[in-house]
């Protein structure tokens, strides 16, 4: 232990150490350091005629030994925290949404038209293909939950506060919902290249 | 600054989790502590007993400890109701009246011995004095002022940088060397691990 360690104990010993020095003292302190202040404890109770009596051997330690280390609060990671956070708040939308956002007047069974259509591809015209609409269309009806990618909406900052179940539910939680090309009413599907154009063009009309 | 904000400093680490930091206060509070309990409890050794127990408690509660009273009147209570619950756990009855903090920590313990309190410990202690103050008067006088105006009249660096005309970090040497001084002679009467843990 050097000179300028055991100055930093005297002065913590009166209180003159700040609390970033007080915490380095202490992550180097060794049984050295934790003897000599004890040593300078009881020469500063001597001069104050406090009258200090020997204890047993081994008091300090016995009560160190004793005590657990004590309970620390489970420190999640920001980055969990702040997922959690989010995550919390979208189930808050949502909830919200489906307790508040069902237009008053409008009979539970009765279907909005769908919103999303699908186009026929162009036989040949492309590797990448529209998908067929019977098989691939997907209506927006109450009750159905949708793709964020899909929903053609404007952006949701423009969407009235009363749209309807089905603008509120999704795209609030995927910011690609805010992206102009998401808006476009149309599902792509990749398919697999195929040597005759025509020919699949074919087998997907039938 | 002063030894209550030494006493903060450290319950702020102990609340951290350091347990070095309670080590430190422990061995600061270890005599004084016995010493109150010692009002309440006759026998020294069981005395010692009791505040050990009263460490534990105060551990297990400091972190409920919010600095609203200072460190040493919060274990002072602790250690006081620690003693009183041990008297009426073995069937004794604890004295009426409390003893106020103030006066606990002002009390001489040197005129309290008690019966189980050995010659050759009362001889120990005779020459520990002697020799504390013996290396004060021997000091160079600016060491023996610096230390005297910290530990018999309790002044921070500041005042005593005032009083000395001298710069706060002067102070702080002063009191270190004498410091140094003192425990030099100190050291061989009192052996690692024992009668000061």
């Amino acid at each position: 232990m050097n000179e300028q360690i055991r100055e930093q104990l005297s002065a913590l010993m009166d209180g003159e150490l700040d609390g970033h020095q007080t915490r380095f003292l202490l992550a180097g302190a060794d049984a050295d350091l934790v003897q000599r202040w004890s040593r300078y404890q009881f020469a500063a109770q001597v001069l104050r005629r406090e009258g200090p009596r020997p204890l047993r051997a081994g008091f300090a330690e016995a009560v160190m030994a004793a005590v657990a280390p004590l309970p620390q609060r489970p420190s999640l990671p920001r980055r969990v925290v702040h997922w959690g956070a989010g995550g919390a708040l979208a189930a808050s939308v949502a909830v919200m949404a489906l307790l508040v956002t069902r237009p008053a007047g409008e009979p539970a069974g009765v279907a909005p038209p769908p919103l999303v259509r699908a186009t026929a591809p162009a036989p040949g015209s492309s590797a990448i293909a529209v998908a067929p609409a019977a098989a691939t269309t997907t209506t927006f009806g109450r009750g159905e939950i949708s793709p964020p990618l899909l929903f053609p909406t404007p952006p949701l900052d423009a969407a009235p506060a009363s749209y309807g179940m089905e603008t509120l539910l999704v795209p609030a939680l995927d910011a690609r919902a805010r992206h102009p090309q998401a808006s476009a009413p149309s599902v792509l599907l990749l398919t697999p290249l195929e040597r005759n154009g025509a020919e699949a063009a074919g087998r997907a009309a039938h | 600054m002063g030894e209550s904000d030494s006493d903060s400093a450290l319950v702020a680490r102990v609340q951290k989790g350091d347990n070095r930091a309670f080590d430190l206060l422990v061995r600061k509070y270890q005599h004084k502590l016995v010493g109150v309990i010692s009002r309440y409890i006759n026998d020294w050794s069981e005395c010692q007993d009791v505040a050990q127990d009263a460490f534990l408690r105060a551990y297990r509660a400091i972190g409920s400890f919010r600095g609203d009273a200072q460190f040493y009147t919060w274990i002072y209570r602790i250690a006081i109701n620690t003693a009183k619950n041990h008297l009426v756990s073995q069937g004794r009855r604890p004295p009426t009246e409390d003893i106020a903090v103030e006066d606990a920590v002002q009390f001489d313990g040197a005129s309290r011995l008690h019966e189980s309190a050995t010659p050759e410990h009362e001889l120990m202690r005779q020459e520990i004095e002697q020799t504390v103050f013996a290396t004060v008067e021997a000091l160079p006088e600016d060491l023996r002022t610096a230390i005297t105006l910290r530990e018999v009249e309790g002044m921070s660096y500041e005042e005593i940088a005032a009083a000395m005309q001298c710069p706060i970090g002067t102070v702080r040497s002063r009191i270190f060397r004498a410091r140094e001084a003192i425990d030099e002679k100190l050291r061989p009467l009192l052996p690692e691990g024992k009668h000061t843990s």
